[in-house]
């Protein structure tokens, strides 16, 4: 069931819009892999063409090892879960469950029982004969899904599929559909702008700006080792600095305003010149007294200002030897503006990112914290 | 008045005088009664008096009749059922074409994404929006210059009454297929073919179901506008083989005679009976707004 795809050098303009620029990209059988970036960054062009629904300017798509690329969208066996559910209004659930198999001239008999079988593996038994327009928006995705996974196909594409959902309904999909992929074993592609939803969810994600990838990796790598600027920004709240390589005998360093930043972890930077470290907000300890760990780098610094977040404060800290100012993330009610404190955390919790370009760091220069929208 | 009245009233602000309040609400709906009533009558009244006097002994509109009787029914010359029946025919014919023409123009016009489409959608509902006479007047000088230039004779025949009639049915079938897709997510076409149905399938078993309500409505609506069309049919229809309404309105110059209305009366009863099969059979209110 479980098939690989892989898009070679695939190109999509729209017009003079480079919406897809030569991505390369392999998904291993019954892996799930996100397609994660902001509007407009070509993820969802990528999963059109997948499903054969948009042509390719250029490039290839192998499933299996065979090309896909001149096939229409009903000779690929692949299901799509669009964004806006696209259920059939006039069938009732269970016809819609079964369409793809109606299609197929299978057996009146064989296809209630595939359907009732998917139904309940969506757990929406009991609404087989209601119409879809009568189902709520999660509900309505969920027969969209069994429709798509009905005719077992080779693998399924969710476009935003949980978009159109409130946040407390798109949590508990997440898990049901993550369930559903681990039952089946089926290889998915999930295009998301929802960076939790892709931590969470995927095996793989990748990262894509302006129809590039910018890393394709593990969510545990996209968090910890970004590769650009763009996936260190995207993802997750990061304290970003420039900084200069310096060396210092055995190991990395870093300088940062006036201070001397060393770095534990794998070495990804130039070896000399300019480069991007950070921290990200949650590794960074406030502390009222300098704390007696032997390891840690720690620093004076000033509370400017104090955000709620509900689950957390973020703590705005001025650190003048830094000549920053850097965000930390706090139980809530510890802080209040004005407050002296101190900074610390350890060095193998730096995040070194690797770049090439110091001209377009430079005219950056003094961002502090990237909070994605 | 039930005791939970004045609460609900109340809770409206009518609170200083629950009463009064009832009072105004009867009276109010008293008079929008009278007035449903009043506009029903008078929508109704040329059609009423038209079938009482057709069953009167008369010769001349006299209101009410001095005597009653349903001789002029026998009357009706044959000439009425020849051109009744041509009327039927062109009908038929010209619900055909504009299923045929209007089904596939509206389902383009609400898939295409092409930027002339505006106009094309202007353009093909343009005869809804010139006045009859004109559609009429033009229909005659084409039919002349397409007679003289290239032999082609429409004028006076089936086909060139059919022309003429579906240039102005078959908008009502593209308004009502555009105006039903309208309604739809663009991507259940995607969604079929990605299932793996072809194109055939996809308009049997999507996209046919959705726009049936618009096309039996836009049907519906053809054949009366073709079968009561005079405006256009006037100008060129021929003597000895004029549809039924434009028999009529040439009789009713001439002299109006009891046996038009004992037509007319004819005419309205199939007609009623004909709007109530099609409310059993279809469902007017579904037919006219889908889903």
């Amino acid at each position: 069931m479980a098939s690989s795809i892989e898009f070679r050098a695939l190109t999509r303009y729209y017009g003079a819009l480079r919406a897809v620029d030569a991505v390369d990209l392999e998904v291993e059988a019954g892996e799930f892999v996100t397609l994660l970036g902001p509007s407009g960054c070509g993820k969802s062009t990528i999963v059109r063409m997948a499903g054969g629904f948009l042509r390719p300017t250029s490039g290839d798509i192998i499933v299996d090892g065979r090309s896909v690329v001149h096939l229409p969208p009903q000779a690929r066996e692949i299901g799509t879960v669009f964004q806006h559910y696209a259920l059939f209004p006039h069938m009732t659930v269970a016809e819609n469950v079964g369409f793809g198999l109606r299609v197929r001239k299978w057996k009146r008999a064989q296809i209630r029982d595939r359907a009732d079988e998917m139904l309940e593996l969506v757990q929406l038994s009991s609404f087989r004969d209601f119409r879809p327009p009568a189902l709520s928006g999660g509900m309505q995705q969920r027969v969209a899904l069994a429709r798509a996974l009905a005719p077992r196909p080779r693998m399924v594409l969710m476009d935003e599929p949980l978009g159109a959902l409130d946040v407390a309904l798109r949590d508990m999909m997440q898990r049901e559909l993550k369930r559903i992929q681990r039952e089946l074993g089926v290889t998915t592609i999930y295009v998301t702008h929802d960076q939790d939803e892709a931590l969470f969810m995927s095996d793989r994600i990748a990262v894509m700006s302006a129809g590039k990838v910018e890393q394709y990796a593990t969510p545990h790598d996209i968090y910890h080792h970004p590769r650009s600027r763009f996936v260190a920004e995207f993802v997750g709240r990061l304290n970003l600095w420039t900084a200069e390589r310096v060396d210092e005998g055995a190991s990395t360093a870093y300088r940062v305003g006036d201070a001397c930043i060393i770095s534990a972890g794998p070495d990804d930077a130039p070896s000399s010149g300019d480069a991007l470290v950070g921290v990200r907000p949650e590794r960074i300890s406030v502390l009222i007294q300098p704390s007696i760990g032997q390891s840690m780098l720690r620093f004076p610094g000033r509370v400017e200002e104090v955000t709620f977040r509900g689950d957390a404060d973020l703590v705005a800290i001025d650190v003048p030897r830094l000549r920053e100012v850097v965000t930390a993330q706090c139980l809530t009610g510890l802080w209040e503006p004005g407050k002296e404190v101190w900074v610390e955390w350890s060095p193998s919790d730096l995040i070194v990112v690797p770049t090439a370009n110091a001209p377009f760091l430079a005219q950056d220069k003094g961002e502090g914290v990237g909070v994605p929208s | 008045m039930t005791t939970t009245e004045p609460e609900t009233l109340r809770q409206h602000g009518y609170a200083a005088h629950p009463r009064r309040a009832v009072w105004h609400r009867r009276s109010f709906n008293g008079f929008m009664v009278l007035s449903a009533v009043l506009a029903a009558l008078f929508l109704l009244a040329p059609t009423l008096i038209v079938i009482v006097i057709s069953f009167g002994t008369d010769r001349f509109m006299t209101l009410p009749p001095s005597g009653w009787t349903v001789d002029w029914f026998g009357r009706i010359p044959p000439r009425y059922f020849e051109s009744a029946w041509l009327s039927v025919r062109l009908a038929t014919i010209v619900t055909v074409a504009s299923v045929m023409l209007g089904v596939p123009a509206g389902l383009g016009l609400a898939r295409s994404r092409m930027r002339a489409k505006a106009l094309v959608d202007a353009i093909v509902r343009s005869p809804l929006q010139v006045p009859f006479v004109v559609i009429g007047v033009m229909s005659l000088f084409y039919y002349s210059l397409l007679n003289r230039t290239v032999g082609l004779g429409l004028l006076g025949t089936m086909t060139g009454l059919a022309i003429a009639h579906t240039i102005v049915t078959a908008p009502y079938v593209v308004v009502g297929v555009v105006a039903s897709m309208a309604k739809f997510d663009v991507g259940l076409e995607d969604a079929a073919h990605g299932l793996g149905a072809s194109r055939f399938t996809t308009f049997r078993l999507v996209i046919f179901p959705i726009i049936k309500p618009a096309v039996v409505a836009g049907s519906f609506f053809a054949f009366l506008v073709s079968f009561d069309e005079v405006p256009i049919t006037l100008f060129i229809t021929v003597a000895g083989a004029a549809t039924l309404p434009v028999t009529m309105f040439l009789d009713a110059e001439l002299q109006l005679s009891p046996v038009i209305y004992a037509v007319s009366s004819l005419l309205t009863l199939m007609s009623i009976g004909a709007v109530l099969l099609f409310a059993r059979v279809v469902g007017l209110r579904g037919a006219m707004a889908p889903q």
